[in-house]
């Protein structure tokens, strides 16, 4: 994880973010597939961590992200429109 | 059983690429009615749908799967309308492989063992093979219910009355099918 940049990380956090969807979908209909269920806790650790990484690294995706210890660090990070999210 | 056929491009803008008529000047499958017709005489109820139970496995990798918009192999059915169809010697409904995409969806081949994945009413995953009672033995858990009631032989309700057994034999599957 560390050996990806900026864009690599969004990317694989978008990857594993629409996988978990889709295998969310299914599992709403197979609630006790097992392989279903393994590969859903291993999307969901491994975009855990990619989320971490890019917060600690680029700053938070998501409001409540934000470590709002003693700085509101939601509005450093670039938005959508000035190019956050390429 | 409606499988978009009915539409034979006349009324579409020129401009618009839509299902690939044959030198005829018609749909390969879906002319002169051609999906309702031979459909009629054969016992089937109308307006009955049936949707194969999705299976676990064949999976994209995150990436590919965001790129075509699902992580199931299995699901990745692009809308091609009525192209590529074929009408095979065994009836309108060909299991082969040339049948992609026929009335809208696609005829994929047992590559990972398990049933075509028709997702509308007019294609057969079983008819090809001529074996039509039989087709019930390929459902993998009894419980898809994409072959029995389709066959040719007027005997759907029989078959589904036996899918129903063997949906209770099977308490996974059982439980799993419910709602067919």
């Amino acid at each position: 994880m560390n050996t990806k940049n900026r864009e690599q990380l969004l990317e694989f956090i978008n990857e594993t973010s629409f996988a978990i969807d889709d295998i969310i979908l299914y599992l709403d209909t197979h609630p006790c597939d097992e392989q279903a269920l393994a590969c859903y806790q291993n999307y969901k650790e491994l975009r855990k961590k990619a989320v971490r990484e890019y917060t600690k690294c680029y700053g938070p995706l998501l409001v409540e992200d934000v470590d709002a210890d003693n700085f509101w660090t939601w509005i450093e990070s670039p938005w959508p429109w000035e190019g956050g999210c390429r | 059983m409606d499988c978009n056929c009915s539409n034979n491009g006349s009324s579409y803008p020129e401009n618009l690429s839509y299902p690939q008529m044959t030198s005829q000047g018609r749909n390969p499958i879906c002319g002169n009615n051609a999906c309702y017709d031979e459909l009629n005489g054969t016992g089937l109820p109308l307006a009955m749908a049936y949707v194969p139970w999705q299976q676990w496995g064949n999976l994209f990798d995150p990436g590919r799967a965001l790129q075509v918009g699902t992580i199931f192999a299995d699901l990745d059915m692009p809308f091609l309308g009525c192209k590529n169809t074929n009408k095979s010697q065994t009836g309108i409904f060909p299991r082969s492989t040339a049948n992609n995409g026929s009335c809208g969806c696609q005829n994929n081949s047992n590559s990972c063992g398990r049933q075509d994945n028709n997702s509308c009413g007019c294609q057969n995953s079983g008819a090809g093979n001529n074996s039509y009672a039989g087709q019930n033995t390929r459902n993998s858990c009894g419980c898809q219910n994409n072959g029995g009631s389709m066959n040719r032989s007027g005997m759907g309700y029989n078959n589904n009355f036996r899918m129903q057994q063997r949906r209770n034999n099977n308490s996974e599957c059982g439980r799993r099918c419910s709602g067919v």
